[in-house]
């Protein structure tokens, strides 16, 4: 295992994966993680049921919701009615790649790439530098097309037409250049060991009119009283077992391309930005800041993925067919951890921690004592997807 | 001069509402579309027999490349009735039963500007009771049977249902479709939004 080791407690605690402790550089079998409380009994007037299925939700989920009226005393939720049980262990390398791009396929660059690395790892075989670069490039573009449709989120609940529009004509340019560089929009069938079938070359060139726009959008949503209001003070949360934007949004400077080395982000000279407020507004600031940086990233490793690198990695043939491996990478949404075990070239035994298994009891904590009609922007500030939550390996 | 004001932003942006289907699709990711071809495929979903492709099957992994390659056309299955009645307006109930996100984003994506499906009489529902069509996205769950059940008896005659991506008609890789009885099905892993309204289009001729 070339990021990892096993050994004591050290840094960050990141989540439960599997049978360990997650932190930034070390798995430990000591449980220090202690499950936040998801199941929050009611002691309000009277229960509202929020779900599974209705047009405010983007994915089934029940949220049950104790209030008076307007105060949301307590909230739990019920993320099971669309649990899927995904057939993986077994299959070949291949095969469970099918199924793993399709655990979460808004993130599914993140999802796949967390995946191969922590296979390259358990076979020892080093990625080459420029599929390392492509890669990067994957995960920046699932960044800047998952924060422009999370703000897009925010924004539908305050009937703000004109932004709505222009948020969601710039996801679908997203969503559009994605589908011309990849062949698909959601990057399926491009990513396999050491490889990344796409030439990426020229693409920070079409994302600069996206960067124009997103600064208008910017300067306008800012500028308006009525939404920040909606905004600021909801779901207020300062959590250190938050991950991603949440995290960044409240001083935490917890960041995958940081502390973990799976994918060369060091190299780039990369630092997380971060807001302090820790509310939905800042999550909203927080975003917007991510894509700049995002883009950044991809005008660096634009150039970069262009230069003719040489193959660092051994011979296909000469892989070994058992081991371990472990990789954590930055998705849009946070840290993303994939830990496998191989046997003779099939997958024995895997873990996933997701970024929405992280972050969805903070959700919970941060909307008691908020109202009602705040519900919306803040659930869609979290970037929570359910698809990765309700989830079992079998 | 920047202008402060959102009408007037919206104003100058100038329509970017696409033609649709009376123009040909702007840009269509290559693999979302036909595939056609020879020979040995190792499809991983048996989409291929005997040279043919079938749409219904098709989770788009490229194993078949290069002996199949995409021909560019939009993937389409035919209605198996036609519901004339909701021309003039067809309002739609998104529902997800076991889906991995990405079906409910191209859906949504129909009320993008370069699709804008109220322009064709299409709109979205928050809620069965106005739905006329309850469209069916991943793959099933039990715990969303009794919810489907619900939605559907909700709903007012006459009423259909739509299956959105392999997961809900085959079940793709995923695991298996949800049972029921289908007006359309679109294919797609997930199904690229012009052919999702190209079969809310033709579903209603
Ligand atoms: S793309 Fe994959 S699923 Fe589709 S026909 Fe080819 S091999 Fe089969
Ligand atoms: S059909 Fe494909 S895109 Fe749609 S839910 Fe299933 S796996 Fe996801």
């Amino acid at each position: 295992m070339r990021y990892y080791r096993y050994g004591e407690p050290e840094g960050r605690l990141i989540g439960k994966l599997g049978n360990y402790d997650l932190y930034a550089s070390v798995i430990s079998s000591a449980s220090n993680y202690v499950q936040p409380d998801q199941e929050i009994r009611s002691r309000g007037e009277f229960n509202f049921s929020y779900g599974p299925s209705t047009g405010g939700l983007m994915e089934s989920v029940r949220f049950l919701i104790s209030t008076p009226g307007e105060v949301i005393n307590n909230i739990s939720a019920h993320t099971e009615f669309k649990q899927r049980s995904l057939k993986i262990i077994g299959n070949t390398i291949e095969d469970a790649q099918l199924i793993i791009e399709r655990l979460n396929g808004f993130h599914s660059a993140s999802h796949a790439i967390a995946f191969l690395l922590s296979i390259e790892d358990a076979l020892g075989i080093i990625p080459d530098d420029k599929v390392q670069a492509k890669r990067i490039i994957e995960i920046e573009l699932e960044r800047i097309r998952s924060h422009i449709y999370v703000l897009s989120r925010m924004v539908e609940p305050a009937g703000f037409g004109v932004p709505l529009s222009f948020l969601n004509s710039l996801e679908e340019r997203v969503s559009r250049l994605i589908g011309k560089y990849t062949g698909h929009r959601f990057f399926f069938g491009i990513n396999g060991i050491n490889s990344v079938n796409v030439d990426f070359a020229g693409i920070y060139v079409d994302l600069l009119p996206i960067a124009d726009e997103i600064r208008t959008v910017q300067e306008s949503l800012v500028g308006s009283a009525i939404f920040v209001d909606r905004l600021q003070n909801n779901g207020k949360v300062r959590s250190e077992k938050s991950t991603g934007t949440v995290a960044r949004s409240s001083g935490f400077h917890f960041d995958a391309r940081t502390d973990s080395e799976a994918l060369p982000y060091a190299s780039l000279g990369f630092m997380p930005v971060v807001e302090l407020d820790g509310d939905a507004y800042s999550r909203l600031i927080q975003r917007i800041n991510e894509i700049f940086q995002s883009l950044e990233i991809i005008k660096k490793m634009d150039t970069y993925s262009k230069l003719d690198i040489k193959f660092t990695s051994k011979d296909n043939s000469s892989f070994e067919k058992d081991g371990k491996g472990i990789a954590r990478v930055e998705s849009p949404a946070g840290d993303l951890t994939y830990l496998v075990e191989v046997k003779d070239g099939r997958i024995r035994k895997l873990d996933i921690l997701t970024p929405s298994e992280i972050n969805f009891p903070v959700f919970l904590e941060s909307m008691k004592g908020g109202v009602l009609t705040d519900f919306h922007f803040n659930w869609e500030s979290f970037g929570i997807w359910i698809s990765e939550l309700a989830v079992s390996i079998k | 001069m920047k202008s402060k004001n959102w009408f007037l932003k919206g104003v100058n942006r100038g329509i970017e509402t696409e033609r649709f289907p009376l123009s040909p699709p702007d840009e269509v990711a290559a693999w979302s579309g036909g595939i056609a071809g020879k020979g040995n495929a190792n499809c991983p979903t048996d989409a291929i027999t005997n040279n043919k492709w079938d749409a219904e099957k098709c989770i788009y992994c490229r194993r078949c490349f290069p002996n199949y390659k995409p021909t560019g056309n939009l993937a389409r299955t035919e209605p198996k009735k036609s519901h004339g009645q909701f021309k003039k307006s067809f309002f739609i109930y998104p529902f997800d039963f076991g889906t991995c996100g990405a079906c409910n984003v191209e859906l949504r994506a129909l009320s993008y500007p370069q699709y804008d499906l109220n322009r064709l009489g299409i709109f979205f529902t928050n809620t069965p009771r106005h739905a006329d069509a309850i469209v069916i996205m991943g793959v099933f769950t039990p715990k969303m049977r009794d919810a489907f059940l619900l939605a559907y008896d909700a709903m007012p005659e006459p009423k259909t249902v739509i299956a959105l991506g392999v997961c809900a008609i085959t079940g793709g890789v995923i695991g298996k479709n949800p049972d029921h009885v289908s007006v359309i099905d679109i294919p797609g892993c997930p199904p690229n939004p012009y052919a999702i309204l190209d079969a809310l289009i033709r579903v209603r001729k």
